[in-house]
This record gives structure tokens, sequence and C-alpha cells, in this order.
């Protein structure tokens, strides 16, 4: 079953009124079992009877591609960005385009991560060297940050593409609860 | 509690009143079916256009969410009404009404199935004007359809 639209060549026919086409919400998330596929489509300011007819053109041609019902999102550059859309941090953070293939921030200059604050303080040696181990990987595996495309910045900060925060999160904090996480987008 | 119990239909009743109506549909002439038809056929213009005008006062008075609901309500309505038009019955739910819609009338589903989405989110999400306007348009035109004067 086809998930990450992205990640095909896709052939859509869409109107130059389409900024960009964004999957988002649960269906980017790495390991996760979604039930529907969250699209947005972003619209230069048109009417929005236009944007929504349009959507839904758009909508058809990718129901072909997945079993899994879509749940299509009409949007312009303002209501994207109104405080009323619940969707806009999920869209920025994770969303991404199938038009460039790239996170949908890029579009606006800016690259979404997730940064991962630990501390290793309060535990005990073992528990030190397994968390560094899940981290970095050992005898010849992979850890978590070379297998996903993670980097340690300094001891104590990890930063992480923000598909992957669950996985990350979910390991790590079987060693250690010490964990803060932060939205970044630089 | 027990009372309530004992009268409601068992199962078997249930699917023996289902087979009636079944065959009496294809048995012409039978008044039960046509006064079934027919009052099922009322209740769903007169929903229609209660939800429509009460759409419209809210409408008016910038109450958009209310009236994005209404409105979708009315399209529901006048959506069923065409189906029962088209095929003698009515859908039970919204999943068999997308169904039916889909398989048999393609044009009544794009507009329920662009509209549902907006009426779903209604209680969370501040609905616009111009939202309001567009569902409005299209129970107009489902209006149009059915031959419903709202």
């Amino acid at each position: 079953m086809m998930q990450k639209l992205w990640l095909e060549k896709l052939k859509l026919n869409y109107s130059k009124d389409v900024l960009d086409i964004v999957q988002f919400g649960s269906s980017v998330i790495e390991g996760s079992s979604p039930r529907d596929l969250d699209i947005a489509v972003i619209f230069q300011k048109i009417p929005l009877k236009e944007q929504l007819n349009q959507s839904q053109e758009i909508k058809k041609q990718l129901q072909k591609l997945t079993e899994l019902p879509i749940h299509i999102n009409s949007l312009d550059l303002y209501s994207l960005f109104e405080s009323s859309n619940f969707a806009r941090e999920g869209l920025l953070l994770y969303g991404k385009s199938l038009l460039s293939k790239n996170y949908f921030a890029n579009k606006f200059g800016l690259n979404p991560r997730i940064q991962i604050f630990y501390s290793l303080k309060d535990l005990k040696k073992k528990d030190k060297i397994k968390f560094n181990y899940l981290l970095n990987g050992r005898k010849g595996k992979y850890g978590l940050l070379r297998k996903h495309g993670g980097k340690l910045l300094k001891p104590g900060l990890i930063e992480i593409f923000p598909e992957y925060k669950d996985t990350f999160v979910s390991s790590l904090k079987i060693i250690t609860s010490n964990l803060e996480i932060r939205n970044i987008f630089y | 509690m027990n009372n309530l119990k004992n009268n409601s239909p068992k199962k078997e009743e249930i699917v023996e009143d289902k087979k009636t109506v079944a065959k009496s549909k294809t048995t012409p002439g039978i008044i039960e079916v046509t006064d079934f038809k027919a009052e099922k056929s009322k209740i769903l213009e007169k929903t229609a256009k209660e939800y429509f005008d009460s759409a419209d006062e809210d409408f008016g008075k910038g109450r958009y969410n209310s009236a994005v609901v209404l409105y979708f309500k009315s399209l529901v309505a006048l959506a069923d009404l065409f189906v029962l038009h088209e095929t003698g019955d009515t859908p039970s739910s919204h999943n068999e009404r997308f169904r039916i819609t889909q398989e048999q009338f393609q044009e009544v589903y794009e507009l329920l199935d662009k509209d549902f989405p907006f009426y779903q989110n209604s209680y969370f999400q501040i609905m616009s004007k111009e939202l309001a306007e567009v569902i409005k348009n299209d129970a107009e035109i489902m209006a149009g359809k059915t031959k419903v004067k709202l």
C-alpha cells in the first residue's frame, strides 16, 4: 500500500493556482500505522469555491494511488498561517511536498528539525553505556543516529529529522525519561 | 427498562419488515409503499427547507459555524431526497450515503465529499463567511437537482 506519496514519481495535473501539495499528519511519521492520508493543497489567493473544486480533482488523482482514504485540506497562504488553522505546525514541521519532494518548510527557506536534550546524570554506568550504544551503535551495528540521519550536536543534545521523533523518543525513554524536546527551524 | 426491552422488535421482525418493503417496491400498485416513499420525500423536503432557512438566519447574524452545519444538513437532506427519487430508498448513514452516491451519482458524491470535512471540523474550527456561501451554493445546486424550492 502506497503511503509515502512524496517519495513517488507522481504525474499530477494541477493548475498554476496551486503553490504546493503537501502530505502531513500521521502518515509521514516513521513507524506509524495511519488510517488515512492528510493532504494539504496550498493555493494562490483564489476564491474558496475554486480552491475546493481544484482540491477535489487532485484528491481524485491521489486516491487512485492508495487504498487509504485521503483527507484533503485547501489552504492559501493566508489561511495557512491563521491561528485557527490547527494543522499549521504539523504542516510546517512534518509536511512533505509532493511537488519538490522536500520538506514543505523549505519553500519558506526553513529546515525543520527536532532537538532532543537529554541528561544521563543520575543513570548507572551500565545504562549510560547502553544509551551510548543506542545512539551510536555497537559492533558494526548502526545506532539510531546513523540509521535515521540524526546528529550529536554536543553531549546531551541530538538533532533529528521530525518524522523520526517518535522512533527516538520511544527508544530513549526506555533508558531515561530526562528528555526535553524542541521543534526548531533554521 | 425491561418493558422497553420487551417492546422492541426482535431482529427477525426487523428483517421481515425490510423484506416486505423490498417486495412491495417491485410490485406496482401497492399503496402502502407509495405512501411511505411520498411521506419520506415530504419529510426530507421539509427538513431541507427548515435547515436552509435556519442557516440563512445564522448567516445573517454572522454565525458562520452554525450556518455551515445547517447548510450542509440541508444539502444532505436534499441528497437523500435525490437518492430516494432515483432508487426508492434512502441511505441510513453517512457511510452508506457516500457509498451509494459514489457508485451511482458521482456529481452528488462530489458535493458531499467536498463539503463533509467542514461539517466534521465545525466543532473546533472557525468557519468563514466565504465557506458558508460555498456550502449554501452547493445546497442550492442540490435543490435544483431535486426540484425543491428553498
